[in-house]
């Protein structure tokens, strides 16, 4: 595959600005250490908020400017190296700025994400993960943790581990092989 | 803007797909569970300000989606050469969005207090948290739009959502953490709960949040309005805007808690201080339990409750034959207290709870009430009492002490006679604190 079309499918997805806000993101899981680096109801939002904040950077950059009329049978593989690519982008810095105790939260979010870009669209890709969280949220606040919510099982759980790595790799093979535009179609 | 473009719009409108997400959430949430058949005004009330956290970031995020539609389209050209001002347009397209956030609200606000007029025994729904939620949603709606306008692009619909909720959170956080200014958070109740069903509802707080509210609306209205062309009314709207915030952020920061609730020195009103004169309801046996007619659903689970702590003390000399509910300012002998948002069916939960409750009423019995450290003898009696009723003592009354646990165990390991005697002969000076030989 020429790296003229890698590059210009890469542009077509802003993934430079993806790129910029995925660092940008993983700067502010520094700086925001002090708060989510606790085990309150709050702290532990705050870090699945940051995190899906750079699941969902990558989804929204999978919008495609052409539509349906893109077609093409190199198509699921410079799908797979954006998303991959960005994905990896986001765990290095994600996991330099807050720890690899992210990594699971990123895998599983970024593949939640994809996977809601399929199925409705990458522009509101960010719903059904952010609903997600908040759900999360809600069973940390009554200090209930089931596989439903696997990101309120603690760190070293290997459930919630395998469950955040399935999520990834479906959503990554499905966003490959799926054009997000062909996804339900939302108004406006 | 003209009523036609209003309903084009309406239309047009990206909310809708995304509203189905935002019920399901409620669907599942916390605040659904809460529609147990045991109902409390003011808890309801709040849990209708709560929700706004599952509404307000998809609100912000559709109407910033919304915001760059022109950007988005490349009609940039096309609509700069309208006679009207981009400012009329903008607000037909924020209304649209606004209009149907208040809507899809204002349905689940009518949901809630349907069902929780047909449960509830007592009071009459709170106005408050209701209109502070109407007014975070609007602004919610005004400064994701404002977003979606200044910053065009694919990403802002995601981040202004997920960054907005973050801000809510982060605030709710700092005010617990003792923030003054954190009690301007969307989601931080503006009626105080735990005193309500007993005194009149305070809106002090109610009125310092809307103020607020409508305050960034404005300032995001004003903004707006500056950069579409309506220089004049933007300015006035950014002054009254600017206006109502600073208004809001002294209310706040002159504001203090107390039993009640949030007090803001400028808008306290006497008349939410008094008390709700009202009749208690009393059931159970042998020990009587009485509570405020607002919980008067609950009296069975509270009667078993209570009296399966107290079960050893039965036919003792001086056990209080009668327990009453107060709120925790009027703790003086044996009392339930009771949060009135977490008792909810058949059950007392969650275990925590129970645990914290359970070790209350058990050191409540032994003489030991609110404010005074339990003595050895007490806490070793209230211990076995809180276990033989099935459960741990919270440690936060009763310290994990190994002597303590084993002491409760050895009282436990006595016969029902021994014991019985035990308590005829030394209850009345534990209940006194005077220091009493332990079996």
């Amino acid at each position: 595959m020429k790296s003229r079309l890698v590059r210009l499918y890469l542009d077509s997805r802003q993934s430079t600005r993806a790129l910029v806000l995925v660092v940008a993101i993983a700067v502010a899981l520094r700086i925001s250490r002090p708060w989510t680096s606790g085990t309150g109801v709050v702290a532990q939002v705050l870090l699945l908020l940051l995190t899906l904040a750079a699941g969902a950077a990558i989804a929204a950059s999978t919008q495609t400017p052409f539509g349906e009329a893109e077609q093409g049978n190199r198509l699921p593989a410079l799908r797979l190296i954006h998303v991959g690519g960005l994905f990896v982008a986001a765990a290095g810095t994600c996991t330099l700025a807050a720890g690899p105790a992210v990594l699971r939260d990123l895998a599983g979010l970024t593949g939640l994400t994809q996977l809601t870009a399929v199925i409705i669209g990458a522009k509101f890709a960010w719903t059904f993960p952010l609903g997600y969280v908040l759900v999360c949220g809600g069973e940390l606040d009554l200090r209930e943790t089931s596989l439903w919510t696997w990101p309120t099982l603690p760190g070293d759980d290997p459930r919630a581990a395998a469950i955040a790595l399935v999520l990834f790799g479906v959503g990554l093979v499905t966003t490959s092989y799926a054009n997000p535009e062909r996804a339900l179609r939302a108004h406006a | 803007m003209s009523g036609g473009l209003l309903r084009i719009e309406a239309r047009r409108t990206a909310l809708l797909p995304v509203l189905p997400f935002s019920a399901l959430l409620l669907a599942i949430s916390p605040i659904a569970r809460h529609l147990a058949p045991v109902a409390l005004w003011p808890d309801r009330s709040t849990d209708v300000q709560g929700a706004v956290q599952a509404i307000g970031p998809f609100v912000a995020g559709v109407a910033a989606w919304m915001g760059h539609r022109e950007h988005r389209r490349g009609l940039g050209d096309l609509v700069g050469s309208t006679p009207r001002r981009a400012w009329s347009r903008w607000l037909a397209t924020w209304s649209a969005v606004a209009i149907g956030a208040v809507l899809y609200y204002a349905v689940l606000v009518a949901v809630i207090f349907v069902v929780t007029a047909r449960q509830a025994s007592w009071g009459q729904p709170v106005p408050w948290p209701s209109l502070s939620g109407v007014a975070s949603l609007l602004a919610c709606s005004v400064v994701g739009f404002v977003a979606g306008v200044v910053l065009p692009g694919r990403f802002t619909a995601p981040l202004v959502a997920i960054g907005l909720f973050a801000l809510m959170a982060a605030a709710m956080q700092a005010a617990l953490d003792g923030s003054v200014l954190g009690r301007l958070s969307p989601i931080y109740p503006s009626i105080g709960l735990g005193a309500s069903v007993f005194y009149a509802i305070r809106p002090d707080l109610a009125w310092a949040q809307i103020a607020c509210y409508l305050g960034v609306a404005l300032l995001a209205i004003g903004v707006l309005a500056v950069r579409g062309q309506a220089r004049r009314p933007g300015v006035a709207l950014l002054a009254a805007g600017l206006v109502l915030v600073s208004g809001a952020t002294g209310l706040a920061l002159s504001s203090r808690r107390d039993a009640q609730g949030v007090v803001v020195p400028l808008l306290r009103n006497p008349v939410t201080d008094a008390s709700v004169p009202y009749t208690p309801v009393c059931g159970g046996s042998p020990v009587e339990v009485c509570v405020h007619p607002a919980y008067s659903g609950e009296l069975a689970t509270l009667g078993t409750f209570v009296n399966r702590i107290a079960a050893p003390l039965a036919g003792t000399p001086g056990v209080p034959a009668r327990v009453d509910q107060v709120p925790d300012t009027q703790v003086t002998d044996v009392r339930l207290t009771i949060p009135n948002f977490i008792v909810h069916g058949d059950t007392i939960e969650p275990p925590d709870f129970a645990r914290a409750l359970r070790t209350r009423i058990a050191l409540a019995l032994v003489g030991s009430t609110a404010g005074h450290q339990p003595d050895a003898a007490q806490q070793v009696v209230a211990s076995y009492l809180v276990r033989q009723a099935g459960d741990t003592p919270a440690t936060g009354f009763i310290p994990d002490n190994p002597a303590t646990t084993a002491a409760a165990a050895r009282f436990a390991a006595l016969s029902p006679d021994a014991r019985h005697a035990w308590f005829a002969a030394h209850y009345a000076e534990l209940r006194a604190g005077i220091p009493v030989e332990l079996p």
